[in-house]
């Protein structure tokens, strides 16, 4: 009777892992169908206008580019010079040193030769007070500001208040931004008829390429199994899933290594959160959810072509420690506006994506993980599961997805083209099948993990380390304590 | 029913299925790598074989006949653009162009346009060409001659406008016709078919490449273009007039501006202003219709569109009122800067100031008392100009304003005044007891270097070194010393640093006082005993405190100062601005 009960859970717990996966797959196709479409036709579009026009003029709005930095002594000299290179016509640089240990603005004074002055700060967003301001008037462009730890959203909150520009753009301190990427990220604010308030880029991996004057002077992969699948998966998530949500006007996730924002809109809707693990998802969502509220007609738009190059985890163990604390961002964005599921006002954000993102995205993974390790092997040996079943089950959740990591290599090989040799384009090909054999149901493992630590109550930001760029400065670490 | 047998089946042929989509996937890699080497050296090869005939063509040695009829055997899509290629880097090679197009359409210096259409009072190859910018409009137009002969231009016009429409426009084009003033959308059933991007990208990339064409001949694209259900089209029109600056087109983009304002456009605001201050103070006439405009936003925008064109002009010259169309100032002194609308009055301030006349000084003076914080800022921020001397009295009235950015920007223009400004700000600030206004001129002697003046003052003797002196000793009242003790720090002259120590005396920081430590302990000189007298007065005041002066105690640490609450460093959002 008991063997019964369990056999027909089991069947339950298959047919519903079952129509996850077909539901799944189901989705991620008509996304990869929507993104080949809009991202070939915005390529052909943006790739015959160039940008002169928009550095040339004097309408193109000055944009403050705000660098929250934690002990990042080895890589944020290179990072400020690469911003300072920017072809745009009026930026501001503002790095917030959020109470580093090292001697990251130590290395920023001598580089730059600023000198601590006493500056003006009026506080237009919540944040910690800063302590002291850098700053050269033969460099008038940057500022460094020191305050007190208190996490990567109330530095960015600093670095609003005392921005002066009209938008602000968010930069990861060990990230490389390409020099016409900020041109590029302005051009759907500045040929937009509404207010656009977001305006988002791809990141790309750049472990295995080779830095020069803090900008990527050759393109290259990395070696590791583990570095060459996270390529793969930047790849896809960057050229289907975003682009897909941009033309289905429901963008959700916006990263905030390179993410351009309207700091009047951001600071009238309260500024970065600290609530959540990933202030980039949480500032996205509040912004909806005010402008939804106020009636106020406005876009967010992702674009396929600005291109900043970031450093993915070396090891397994930090990895893990990565998707954990974005998964745990993701749960917790989503359950704070869950009220947005299913609902109409927010229109395609609210029947589509929010869905898709709070039962796919984020709580998927348990079925994933459970499904794929437990479930499925532990049906097949109770014999619970036919054989022809097991198989299907097998090519939902690992045949399918080649199909898909094949199609945004594709995508990247016809529009972006960042990978000049064919042998690069053949060994992420390669990739696009191997990443399916493994890699992702690992990765199933620790975001379920980030999903399980969401329900126990933890909110822990886990410390990632970087190794360092070939031709950077060297190791450098990304430490940020909620 | 779905037996377990089939599923078999249904998963081996899904799994086959994807494997050869894979496949497919990767063949198409393969193909499109062979493709584009194969387009590439066929460009190549197109453009050694054609790179003499071009370079005779722009060296006006050829005719454009003679020219079409050797071009005519590149037929293939990478053999035209190579021969685009050529006819490109032919015109930039006359002139340093600002714009040169990444397409296979040409983008020529945006003056080339304006200019070509000019051109046609010249003649070639006769000697009276007198700048490298006619030049090169001069070969714009003969490009364009060489493209209608080529049968390019028919094509792009196909693509765009579709065959029907295509060989009237390239008449009306070579006959260089004048349009009427509209950019309604044509009305169309297929309409929504058409805005889809699959076909309205091609469409867009054809009249970008029309609107590369010398500016007579692509105007009436452009206008037809602006007829178009698609934004991308439009978008790309309004860019392309922008860059050829054709006087036909100001009223067209005036129009695009006005619906946009009025009924909603999907071509936005920006891009289309964008492409009016593309524009040059000769065209200013042409804008003068519009000033008086009753949307007061389309005013805004006009007057705003000038300022920039203005200030542009300014850049590279110094504008008189001769240099503008003598209705435009008369209605600026008249109308704009008493409109209704705030907007108007602050951006007309700016055009205003490039007049320098009396009555310009006496318009500015009266905008700087405005009611409005965005006109009274705006026109603060255009009277830094020597010729505005005498407004100096208002400006410093500015520093009292109870909006911050009024004030700051007060304190920028009186610095552009030169040591007249700054004497008169030095006073204002050592004599004014208001923390708002001390924090914003405070603020604005950091960033802006005023600090090495200031200490080079100090040391010059006379009025300037005590007004030096007097902003040193506010300064350190408020505690914004990080500048200064930097500078006592420093090696600057010795009759310099000791009056500076005298000033930071008066409201002295523990690091200030460490400073005076190390001083004391490894300067012999005058500097030394400065700082040893000064510790001694520190000793004896603080003996009188019970406290010790090395351990810091008994001053006033980090930077509040005398005079000012805890925290002066002006953390906080002030209440005032």
């Amino acid at each position: 009777m008991e063997q019964h009960i369990a056999l027909r859970i089991l069947d339950y717990l298959n047919t519903l892992i079952l129509i996850y996966f077909i539901v799944t797959n189901l989705g991620y196709t008509v996304l990869m169908a929507i993104s080949l479409y809009s991202v070939t036709q915005h390529s052909k579009y943006a790739r015959s206008r160039g940008y002169a026009d928009l550095a040339d003029s004097p309408v193109t709005p000055p944009v403050a580019l705000i660098v929250p930095a934690y002990n990042e002594e080895a890589a944020i000299v290179d990072t400020v010079t690469a911003l300072l290179n920017l072809n745009y016509p009026e930026k501001e640089i503002i790095v917030v040193d959020d109470g580093s240990s090292d001697r990251t603005v130590q290395v920023l004074v001598d580089a730059f030769q600023l000198v601590r002055m006493d500056l003006i700060y009026r506080e237009q967003v919540p944040a910690k007070k800063p302590y002291a301001f850098y700053h050269n008037h033969r460099r008038p462009e940057l500022t460094v500001i020191s305050k007190e730890n208190g996490g990567k959203p109330d530095a960015l909150n600093v670095g609003i208040n005392m921005a002066r520009s009209p938008y602000f753009c968010t930069v990861d301190a060990d990230s490389i931004i390409e020099r016409d990427a900020l041109l590029r990220l302005m051009a759907p604010v500045m040929h937009s008829s509404v207010n656009t308030v977001v305006s988002g880029g791809i990141v790309r991996i750049a472990n295995g390429c080779k830095l020069k004057d803090g900008q990527i002077a050759e393109v290259g992969l990395p070696k590791s199994w583990l570095e060459m699948c996270q390529v793969v998966e930047y790849i896809r998530a960057f050229m289907f899933g975003r682009p897909a949500w941009n033309f289905l006007q429901a963008t959700f996730i916006v990263s905030g290594a390179f993410c351009m924002l309207h700091k009047e809109t951001v600071v009238l809707a309260g500024g970065f959160s600290t609530s959540t693990v990933t202030e980039d998802i949480d500032i996205i969502a509040t912004l909806h959810r005010y402008l939804r509220e106020k009636g106020w007609k406005y876009r967010m738009v992702f674009t396929s072509d600005p291109i900043c190059w970031t450093e993915a985890p070396h090891t397994l163990a930090m990895f893990a420690r990565q998707r954990r604390r974005w998964q745990l961002g993701l749960m917790q964005t989503v359950m704070k506006n869950h009220d947005m599921i299913l609902n109409p006002r927010f229109g395609t954000l609210g029947m589509l994506s929010m869905p898709f993102h709070a039962y796919i995205e984020a709580m998927g993974c348990l079925i994933e993980a459970f499904g794929f390790w437990l479930i499925m092997p532990l049906s097949f040996i109770l014999r619970s599961m036919p054989l022809g079943l097991f198989l299907l089950f097998l090519f939902l959740a690992v045949g399918y997805g080649t199909l898909l990591s094949m199609g945004s290599v594709l995508l990247e090989e016809a529009t972006l083209r960042r990978y000049p040799k064919l042998s690069h384009v053949l060994k992420l090909m390669g990739y696009a099948v191997v990443e399916n054999l493994g890699y992702r149901q690992i990765v199933a493992i620790f975001r379920a993990q980030g999903v399980l630590r969401f329900f126990a109550g933890m909110r822990r930001w886990e410390v990632v380390r970087h190794k360092g760029l070939e031709g950077g400065e060297g190791y450098t670490v990304a430490q940020h304590e909620a | 029913m779905l037996l377990f047998e089939d599923l078999i089946l249904i998963t081996v042929w899904l799994a086959t299925a994807v494997v050869i989509v894979n496949l497919v996937f990767l063949v198409f890699v393969f193909y499109r790598r062979w493709a584009r080497t194969r387009y590439y050296r066929a460009k190549d090869e197109a453009k050694e074989r054609y790179r003499r005939a071009v370079a005779d063509f722009m060296a006006l040695s050829v005719g454009v006949e003679p020219t079409a009829q050797l071009l005519r055997d590149a037929r293939s899509e990478a053999e035209k653009d190579g021969v685009l290629d050529l006819l490109r880097e032919g015109l930039a090679g006359l002139t340093t162009p600002r714009h040169v197009s990444s397409s296979s359409g040409m983008r020529t210096p945006s003056s080339a346009g304006r200019i070509a259409s000019s051109s046609g009072r010249l003649q070639s190859g006769t000697g009276r060409i007198t700048s490298p910018t006619i030049v090169v409009g001069q070969a714009l137009e003969r490009v364009s001659e060489l493209l209608f002969a080529l049968g390019y231009i028919e094509g792009w016009a196909r693509t765009a406008f579709g065959r029907g429409r295509a060989s009237e426009l390239v008449k009306r084009s070579l006959n260089k016709e004048k349009t009427a003033v509209s950019t309604e959308v044509r009305q169309s059933p297929l309409n929504r078919i058409r805005r889809m991007r699959i076909f309205s990208v091609p469409r867009a990339l054809a009249v970008d490449k029309l609107g590369s064409l010398a500016a007579d001949y692509a105007h009436v694209f452009m206008a037809e273009a602006l007829h178009d259900p698609a934004t991308e089209v439009r978008s790309v029109a309004v860019a392309a007039m922008g860059r050829a600056r054709h006087p036909a087109a100001i009223p067209l983009l005036l129009e695009e501006l006005r619906k946009a304002l009025e009924e909603g456009n999907d071509v936005s605001l920006r891009s289309t202003k964008a492409a009016l201050c593309s524009y040059q103070m000769s065209d200013l006439e042409l804008f003068v219709p519009y000033v008086r405009h009753p949307n007061r936003r389309l005013r805004f925008f006009v007057i705003d569109t000038m300022r920039e064109i203005s200030s542009r002009a300014g850049r590279s010259m110094q504008l008189t009122r001769r240099g503008f169309p003598d209705e435009l100032c008369s209605l600026l002194l008249e109308h704009s800067v008493n409109d209704v609308f705030a907007d108007v009055r602050a951006r007309s301030a700016a055009l205003v100031a490039q007049f320098r006349d009396a009555q310009a000084a006496e318009a500015l003076r009266k905008l700087l008392k405005d009611e409005n914080e965005f006109v009274r800022l705006h026109t603060v921020r255009v009277c830094g100009d020597r010729y505005y001397g005498d407004l100096i009295p208002d400006i410093l009235r500015c520093l009292s304003d109870s909006k911050w950015r009024v004030r700051e920007a007060a304190v920028g223009t009186l610095r552009a005044f030169g040591m007249a400004g700054l004497n008169e700000l030095f006073r204002y600030f050592a004599a004014t007891s208001d923390r708002y206004e001390s924090e914003q001129i405070a603020e604005e002697i950091q960033r802006t270097g005023m600090i090495e003046q200031l200490v080079t003052a100090l040391a010059s003797g006379g009025e300037a070194s005590r007004l030096a002196d007097a902003v040193c000793r506010k300064m350190a009242t408020m505690g914004k010393t990080s500048l200064l003790l930097n500078a006592v720090a420093a090696r600057i002259p010795q009759e310099a640093r000791i009056l500076l120590m005298d000033a930071l005396m008066v409201a002295p920081t523990a690091k200030y006082m460490s400073i005076l430590e190390t001083l004391a302990e490894t300067d012999g000189g005058p500097v030394g005993d400065k700082a040893r007298d000064l510790l001694r007065q520190a000793v004896s005041r603080s003996g009188q405190m019970s406290a010790t002066p090395s351990s810091g105690r008994g001053f006033p640490s980090g930077s509040s100062g005398r005079g000012f609450p805890s925290g002066s460093s002006g953390r906080g959002t002030p209440s005032r601005g």
